[in-house]
């Protein structure tokens, strides 16, 4: 019953060994190159103005030591690490970096970035709080452009209506086609695993020729559903069905989701800051009107905890619970990340109206926990398969 | 200020047939809940709460939020009518969305910065917005001319609190820092600001009266940093009792609040609070650089001997800022820095004690 993974899955795990390479090789063709931290940050107008994202390193518990000499300890080591390594110049990404683009999410990044700007060229764009049309839409309309005519001052060049509007198109067809790889994962038994969704989102950060990243999933996307349609699924049947959540949490796959599903369970989605959140909502395609104000109204809805009142994720937490046929969730927040953690009491609200169990994992980069984790999630399955055994027998 | 005081002010409030508005941070523009007929209340930290924050909220934060949470959920305010929930910080603005009465809160949305082109505006629509949702809710009508008055009145409150503290600019200075923060802290539980005006300008003129109790040898400190309501008595022993004197207060139940003003004269009383209310040196600001300035001008004007940096546990926003605020003091103003991190427990006090003593003794 267990097949081996589509062959393609190699690729995207290359891409994130070998992204510095492809980062280097883009200098060296003269390519401008910029950083980024954050779902938030623009990418249409980074892309019409010709640049190359690359999401910077923000992983490793290794450069928290130098940051800590300058930042306190109690902060999300996700900060602490990405500030680390530019001060160490040991993220390839940073130092290839024309431009870091920071957007004001939450405290701890919105002052590191300012110590940051201090040792690279940033751009910071200041998010609004409240995700209101009526009250937050001019003044983020007025930071978006401020951030698109800050870089086209910084290289020369004119961001023009056309341009956007091409990177609007392309930026909407590559979010539908992810939010198509989640989708894999509502079927019974899901057509993929969560390991491999999130290897695949992953390697995509890393990989800068566009037409082929997109192939490449496309191909993904077919060969798992033609194998589900032959029977050849990734994992057998009824396995606890959950959904993963939080924010920044990718230095900490290894003991969280990784072990989630070594154990048994089915990771069938993602939601959150890498998840199907910002995937499902396109930016409108009316040429008639202002891009900008269309990509600011997109962007404005995106359900980040660093919002509030987030009613909306409230929202579409429960409508992902159903959608996806969840059994329980995972909330996987930071340490000292105060967005995600204290938001995590509202999820539980959401799931216990749902009736299904949630997990809050608390962590860092570090692997003293890692004992800890796997112990919890190992009860929470067994809790989750007790409840569908008592469900089926009543 | 403790349960029962904040009781009894509502209580006395509501038998004048008000309603009582309360927030916690003064980034909110108190100037629009007086023209709107309520009573605003700014409450500070306060002790004797039911604890309901460790049931909801995550440990690791930061002490101010979680009193908040538990006053907001105690009985002691569950007559309020109104709760102002400002976004200033993470761990606040999420916590409010916790809180189970989520009828009676309004959200007012604080920028990110001072120096943007879209903050004053954003002060003006949040403040016009504000104004329509009061009017909307208690069914009144909120006229330019109760604001502009109303901004006259906190003005002179304002004035009173940098009447005050301008005693200290004395060598030696008038009283002890304790004093000082300990009357401003008791007049709060006064509902009417014109009162609590009277009542500053009392002190002051009471310490005026007698010669300062102040030995002149001790070191000038000036306290900068998170709010200071629930740990003040510990912080200012600290530094009292080990030969210092505190002679400023920049943080924002003090300085930085004070020393914004509401210009009567502007025609667009929500541009004249824009102006206000934009001058306000938090750390949430990004950057903060007006606190850089305020920093430099009180060690100026209140002859400073040394800074002290007090910041509360898990506040990233003025925990984050220490490295530039210490690089400044030491590098630009040329002053002694020293930081703390504490919270409201008392179980550091002989720690805190020992590190202050030191920084003072080498001042």
């Amino acid at each position: 019953m267990q097949t081996s993974l589509p062959e393609h899955f190699e690729d995207f795990a290359e891409a994130r060994r070998e992204g510095f390479l492809r980062v280097k090789e883009l200098k060296d063709q003269g390519k401008n190159i910029c950083g980024m931290f954050c779902q938030y940050t623009p990418a249409e107008i980074i892309r019409a103005a010709g640049l190359y994202q690359v999401a910077l390193c923000g992983r490793s518990h290794e450069p928290i030591k130098t940051a800590e000499t300058r930042l306190p300890a109690n902060l999300c080591p996700l900060i602490k690490a990405s500030f680390g390594h530019v001060m160490e110049e040991s993220c390839p990404y940073a130092f290839f970096s024309d431009i870091v683009v920071g957007e004001t999410t939450c405290d701890g990044k919105k002052k590191m970035y300012e110590l940051l700007s201090e040792l690279k060229p940033m751009q910071v764009i200041h998010l609004p709080n409240v995700p209101d049309y009526e009250r937050s839409l001019e003044m983020w309309v007025s930071e978006i452009r401020t951030f698109k005519e800050g870089l086209e001052e910084k290289f020369h060049i004119k961001i023009t209506d056309d341009m956007l509007n091409e990177s609007i198109v392309w930026c909407n067809k590559e979010r539908a086609q992810k939010a198509h790889l989640y989708e894999l994962g509502k079927s019974n038994p899901p057509a993929i695993t969560g390991v491999a969704m999130n290897d695949v989102q992953d390697g995509l950060q890393f990989m800068f020729d566009e037409q082929q990243k997109y192939d490449k999933i496309a191909e993904i996307i077919e060969e798992s559903e033609r194998n589900w349609a032959e029977g050849k699924y990734p994992v057998e049947a009824d396995r606890p069905r959950l959904i993963v959540s939080g924010g920044g949490y990718a230095g900490t796959n290894l003991k969280t989701i990784n072990v989630i599903e070594e154990l048994g369970g089915s990771i069938v989605c993602y939601e959150g800051c890498c998840g199907i959140s910002s995937l499902r909502r396109a930016v409108d395609e009316d040429t008639s009107r202002d891009p900008i104000v269309r990509i600011a109204e997109k962007y404005l809805d995106v359900p980040c905890a660093v919002v509030s009142p987030n009613t909306s994720r409230m929202h579409q937490v429960a409508d992902t619970i159903d959608e996806w046929n969840a059994d329980g969730y995972v909330s996987i927040t930071l340490h000292s990340c105060n967005p995600f953690a204290v938001e995590t009491e509202n999820i539980r609200r959401v799931c216990e109206a749902k009736g299904i169990p949630l997990l809050h994992i608390e962590t860092d980069f570090t692997p003293g926990d890692e004992g800890q984790i796997r112990t919890r999630i190992e009860a929470f399955l067994e809790m989750i398969r007790m409840n569908k055994e008592a469900v089926k027998h009543e | 200020m403790n349960k029962q005081d904040l009781q009894n002010m509502i209580s006395s409030v509501h038998e004048e047939e008000k309603k009582v508005a309360v927030s916690f941070c003064s980034h909110v523009p108190q100037e629009i809940l007086t023209a709107a007929g309520l009573v605003s209340l700014r409450i500070p930290y306060i002790r004797d709460v039911k604890d309901s924050s460790s049931k909801i909220l995550i440990r690791n934060l930061c002490p101010v939020v979680k009193n908040c949470c538990d006053i907001c959920e105690d009985d002691a305010l569950k007559d309020a009518d109104l709760l102002i929930a400002e976004t200033s910080c993470d761990g606040k603005k999420k916590m409010y969305e916790l809180l189970s009465n989520q009828e009676r809160i309004h959200f007012y949305q604080v920028a990110q910065g001072a120096d943007r082109d879209y903050v004053k505006p954003l002060i003006y629509s949040e403040s016009k917005y504000l104004a329509k949702q009061l009017a909307k809710r208690f069914d009144v009508k909120i006229e330019d001319e109760n604001i502009r008055k109303a901004g006259e009145l906190y003005n002179a409150e304002r004035d009173s609190i940098l009447s005050l503290m301008e005693i200290q600019t004395r060598t030696p200075p008038a009283a002890w820092g304790k004093e000082i923060f300990q009357a401003l802290q008791e007049h709060r539980i006064i509902p009417d600001p014109v009162k609590r005006a009277d009542a500053n300008r009392k002190t002051r003129e009471e310490f005026l009266a007698h010669k300062s109790p102040v030995p002149k040898r001790a070191k000038r400190i000036l306290i900068t940093g998170c709010p200071m309501s629930g740990i003040y008595e510990k912080v200012l022993d600290a530094v009292e009792n080990n030969g210092g004197v505190v002679v400023c207060f920049e943080n924002c139940e003090v300085m930085k609040s004070a020393v914004r003003h509401f210009d009567s004269e502007t025609e667009d009383v929500y541009r004249a609070l824009a102006d206000c209310y934009q001058n306000t040196a938090c750390a949430i600001m990004s950057p903060n650089d007006l606190r850089f300035e305020l920093i430099a001008g009180l060690a100026n004007t209140y002859q400073i001997d040394g800074v002290l940096d007090v910041t509360l546990q898990t506040c990233h926003p003025y925990t984050v800022e220490r490295d530039k605020m210490s690089r400044f003091c030491e590098d630009s103003l040329e002053i002694p820095y020293m930081s703390i991190e504490t919270d409201a427990g008392d179980s550091d006090n002989g720690q805190l004690a020992t590190r202050i003593a030191a920084f003072i003794e080498i001042l």
